[in-house]
Formats: structure tokens, sequence, C-alpha cells
């Protein structure tokens, strides 16, 4: 199971709103079971780092480069490049 | 039944506002006459914009969706505040780049998962370029709060 870590700042709002688009984007792409999406603080993320496949940020941090494949969060809220996006996401884990 | 996030009183019309700081300001102490926030919400959600900016990149109009952490709000409420001209946010998800916002939703958030389905809605609406220039058109703030709430309401699940 692959995995998608999700960040804002408060991981009240945004971080979830963003990691249920992605997952319902995954899903209705087949992609349901093989990837699981954490929606996190920003302060929590050395601890997933570790475990993480790939980060999707969307707090201004995200421009500071993380080892693992960082993509953006802002086109799952605006709509705005969503599509490639999503594609270089599902690029970068790999998935079948 | 749940009380609904939007309310007529909170969402409202403006020609301009003088920065995004004090469009802020003003939203938050309306909402705090409201008893929708504590004191220290004003503070809070300006820290909180200035080190994680909400400004989203949208068409045909940029929005804006400021908050803060849950404990400085006691009751769940989304204030609107609709621009004829636009005030400066930085980008979400930037360090550099900034937007040229029309449509502020100030969210009051007391728990993400709970408003989960409306903040879905809302930022489906936003990402929707017909669905945001119909809310942009409204003529007067009740014709924007009728608009919101036809958006929550359930019969817009299946479409």
């Amino acid at each position: 199971m692959k995995t998608i870590i999700v960040a804002c700042g408060g991981g009240v709002a945004t971080s979830q709103t963003v990691a249920v688009k992605l997952q319902n984007m995954l899903e209705d792409n087949g992609y349901g079971g093989q990837v699981q999406i954490e929606a996190i603080n920003i302060n929590s993320i050395d601890t997933f780092l570790n475990s993480a496949d790939v980060y999707v940020s969307i707090s201004p941090y995200g421009e500071a480069s993380f080892d693992i494949p960082t993509f953006s969060g802002v086109p799952f809220l605006t709509g705005v490049g969503v599509s490639e996006e999503f594609d270089k996401i599902v690029h970068a884990l790999k998935l079948t | 039944m749940t009380e609904s996030l939007f309310t007529p009183k909170l969402v409202q019309f403006r020609k301009r506002a003088q920065d995004a700081e004090s469009l802020l300001r003003d939203m938050a102490a309306q909402l705090l006459r409201a008893q929708v926030v504590t004191e220290s919400f004003a503070d809070a959600v300006v820290a909180r914009e200035a080190d994680f900016p909400t400004g989203l990149p949208t068409q045909p109009v940029a929005v804006a969706i400021p908050h803060c952490a849950p404990g400085h709000v006691l009751k769940p409420r989304i204030s609107v505040r609709r621009l004829e001209e636009p005030v400066t946010f930085r980008e979400m998800g930037s360090a550099t780049r900034q937007v040229e916002v029309r449509l502020v939703c100030m969210l009051c958030l007391m728990d993400g998962r709970s408003q989960l389905s409306t903040l879905q809605r809302l930022m489906t609406a936003f990402a929707t370029p017909a669905t945001l220039e119909r809310l942009y058109a409204a003529v007067s703030p009740t014709e924007l709060y009728r608009e919101l709430m036809l958006l929550m309401s359930p019969a817009k699940l299946n479409q």
C-alpha cells in the first residue's frame, strides 16, 4: 500500500479537503485499494516523511525540498491544473 | 437538524477593502459581535494568513479561505464578503505568488471532519468556473446567500 501525506498549517480544513478529493480521483481511476492518504499538520511532517511515498503540499514550506517526491495540493482545491498534477502523482507512485 | 454554516447577516458585499489584513479584521469583528468567535480569533486568523496564505487562483475570480485553529471558534460558520474591487492575498502554498481576490470565505470551523462535506462542496464550487461565476454574479447579498444555501442542499449530492 502506497502512502500519500497531505499537509497544511492547521490540518483542520484544507489538507482534509485535498485528501478527500485526491482519494476520489484515485478511486475514479481504479487505484482505490492501492493508496492510503493521511492529512497531517505541517508540524508533524518529519514523523511521516520516513514512511510516506509522496508528499502533497499546501503550505509555503512545500517549496523547500524533501527527500520524497513533492507535489502541490492547490490544484485539487482550485481545479486549475488538477489533471496534470494528478497524473504526476500517479506516475511518482508507480501505480498500475 | 444541523445549523447551517451560512447565515444571511454574515454574507455581505463590499465595494473595496483597504488590504487583506483590514478586511480580515473587519470580518472577525462582526463574528466577535455575533458571538461566533472569541476575542483571540482576529489576531489568530491574521497570523495564520501570514504563515499559511489562503489565496486561491480560481477562475474566473480568485477566492480566499482564511481560517485559523478551532480553539478560537464558538460556533461553526462561514462569513462571506464579495468585493467589487480585488484585494491582494498571498497564494496558498507559495512563498511569493499573490492573487487578486474578489470573494472571501472566512471559515470558522470547530472540527474539519464534521464540516467536511460542506467544505468539499464549497471547494468544488470554487473549482468549477461556471459555478463560481454564478456566485460572483449575484446582484445582492441575499441572492448570494441563497445561491450558497442551494449549493449546500442535499439535492445537489447527485449533481
